[in-house]
């Protein structure tokens, strides 16, 4: 059952998990350094850049179905990466694009790769082409692209749907080296069989802190770990309670979903002692 | 923090607020706040976010124009592709146009009899009322009489003018519910015509009742008439005939696909690829009729695999992506995000 307003407990914990992200990033832009570990798929970024520059072939950069959302900034972070990174190899970067409006945002971001390499004048906008918003017709015109323009890398990062392998095995029928990172985790298995590197899940979120190393970004994925082992705790816990009321019911402690999603008429009554 | 940043941080801000309040308030503030229900205007804004992002698609449109427009004109590489996809697009723009103005004339031609159905009903009712302060009975009458000349003569144009591919029977009855009508309207032509004042409000009842008898008959002609027109032939023509299948050709070469990458995946070169191997050969043999001829606990091991350990790691996924969502909703929200790709002028990241 979906949830459309907010209980007591539910403002808490946001609460709680918003107090970490700023205090991290606070400490990081004091210069706080944090580590993070070594995520192969985030370290083959740069090899397939730079292989596609000794190759001589271009890149390309797909964000898939993803619309506006969360997500999408994560995946930015990672294009404006790969885009001064292809400015400073003089790389051409291809954006297939399925939505009109990320299509706008992302060809800001690349322009402003190119600008801040100082190499605005060989930005070229005809490079960011926008296929369909159809599924399966994306799909069909981002295998003709890339296999037109032969790429030498490519990157698939963000929400994908059945389309997922139908776009890696593109890339694999001409020997791109590619690098996915995908949120939905019914495609990552696609993934891992088709492309060189795959990143799972909330490791494209840390791909952007860790390839810039952005204090804002290392500060947040920072706190977004430490919060996970709250989260952790809360599941050990809420486990531990519906175990001891299953194994003894005279216990009868309260759930930690009962808790959650209790009323602001229950937790009034809880706390005034009424029924 | 220039003007234009500023203003953008301010209505990402005003836009996050509205919907984190909408969620973290109650549907309905206690009376002792004022009783206020905060999502009262929600469907009105979540509309308008809608609106906005469908304008977006003209940057599409302009992208693919622009794109595919110059390659034509400079006759670069692939300019035959180019021709054909503007082609399509133009003659899909057309016939969904042309089939979108079809089914629009459908509902306004019997909405036409419905609102003059509401507008007799609507005179009886305001002469009833002593506050009423308008036209007098007779002058809205008259003006009711001279719109029913021009629909009734619509609905005759239609008669008139019978498809024999249509089913007798849709003419038979607007035939018997028009003449019901035409009856109704010539008394009231005969009242007008007399030049008396207008009193007998029994027969704008009547009329009123024909009308929307007569309506929905008229609609099932149209509408009848409309899904055997050239207009929405030719759309169905294009769309289900051409569009849908390629969509259903692109889906089906997955088929395929899973193949080739399952024959990659399933090679054994470490532990975790045979462990991935083994799990995936156990939930196909399962899933599969043939499994009692090997064992027939294979369905249970397979749902155990697939409800448990692949479940957990689903969840795991799920999770941390959610929570890194979360922060970066965040972080957008309060514009604290980097301004590594947003900020005009300033050097990025090294």
């Amino acid at each position: 059952m979906g949830i459309e307003h907010a209980s007591p407990a539910m403002i808490l914990i946001l609460l709680i998990l918003a107090g970490p992200l700023f205090y991290f990033i606070r400490k990081a832009i004091k210069g706080h350094q944090f580590f993070v570990r070594k995520i192969a798929g985030i370290d083959a970024i740069n090899q397939a850049i730079g292989r596609s520059a000794e190759l001589g072939r271009p890149v390309s950069f797909c964000t898939g179905l993803t619309n506006i959302s969360p997500t999408l900034y994560a995946v930015l972070g990672v294009l404006f990466h790969v885009a001064r990174r292809c400015a400073i190899y003089r790389n051409k970067l291809i954006l297939p694009q399925n939505q009109p409006d990320v299509m706008a945002i992302a060809e800001s971001v690349m322009k402003d790769a190119y600008r801040i390499e100082g190499r605005l004048h060989e930005f070229d906008p005809s490079n960011i082409i926008y296929l369909s918003d159809e599924q399966f017709a994306f799909a069909s015109g981002y295998m003709g692209t890339i296999h037109r323009e032969k790429v030498a890398s490519a990157f698939l990062f963000g929400y994908f749907a059945a389309e997922s392998l139908i776009l890696a095995e593109a890339g694999q029928q001409i020997g791109a080296m590619q690098v996915a990172a995908s949120v939905s985790p019914e495609q990552v298995p696609f993934f891992i069989t088709s492309c060189d590197y795959t990143l799972i899940g909330e490791e494209l979120f840390a791909a952007a802190a860790y390839l810039t190393r952005e204090p804002v970004q290392m500060g947040s994925l920072y706190a977004q770990d430490r919060v996970k082992i709250v989260i952790f705790g809360l599941i050990i816990v809420g486990v531990l309670i519906a175990t001891a009321n299953t194994i003894f019911p005279e216990v009868n402690w309260i759930n930690i979903d009962t808790i959650i999603r209790a009323p602001w008429q229950d937790v009034k009554a809880w706390l005034v002692g009424g029924s | 923090m220039n003007y234009r940043k500023a203003l953008i941080t301010f209505f990402t801000f005003l836009g996050g607020i509205y919907f984190f309040l909408e969620f973290v308030l109650p549907e309905k503030l206690p009376e002792a706040l004022g009783g206020y229900v905060f999502g009262m205007f929600h469907s009105e804004i979540s509309n308008g976010f809608i609106a906005i992002g469908a304008v977006a698609f003209a940057l599409g449109l302009i992208n693919l124009f622009y794109v595919h427009g110059s390659k034509i004109i400079f006759k670069r590489k692939g300019a035959l592709n180019s021709i054909a996809l503007l082609v399509s697009l133009l003659l899909m723009a057309y016939l969904t146009l042309n089939e979108w103005i079809s089914s629009e004339q459908v509902n306004t031609r019997s909405a036409d009899l419905r609102n003059l159905a509401a507008f007799s009903e609507r005179i009886k009712g305001d002469a009833e009322k002593s506050d009423y302060e308008g036209l007098s009975v007779t002058e809205r009458v008259v003006f009711l009489n001279d719109a029913l000349k021009i629909e009734l003569s619509k609905v005759q144009a239609v008669l008139d003018n019978r498809e024999s591919a249509m089913p007798n029977f849709l003419y038979e009855d607007l035939t018997t519910n028009l003449a019901v009508v035409t009856d109704k309207a010539e008394k009231i032509n005969k009242v007008i015509n007399n030049g008396s004042v207008f009193t007998d409000f029994t027969i704008l009842t009547d009329l009123s009742t024909a009308l929307n008898i007569l309506a929905p008959s008229f609609y099932k002609i149209n509408e009848t008439s409309y899904r055997t027109s050239t207009e929405k032939l030719t759309y169905d023509f294009v769309y289900e005939g051409f569009f849908v299948p390629l969509g259903s050709a692109m889906f089906s070469l997955l088929g395929f696909y899973i193949i080739s990458a399952g024959y990659r995946a399933f090679r054994i070169r470490s532990t975790e690829s045979a462990l991935m191997m083994i799990a995936a050969v156990i939930v196909m043999l399962g899933q599969i009729p043939f499994y009692i001829y090997i064992w027939n606990g294979l369905p249970e091991v397979r749902l155990w695999l697939l409800e448990y350990p692949s479940a957990a790691a689903f969840r795991a996924v799920k999770f941390g992506a959610a929570i890194a969502g979360l922060y970066m909703a965040v972080r957008m929200w309060f514009s604290i995000e980097s301004s590594s790709f947003i900020e005009e002028g300033k050097e990025g990241p090294q």
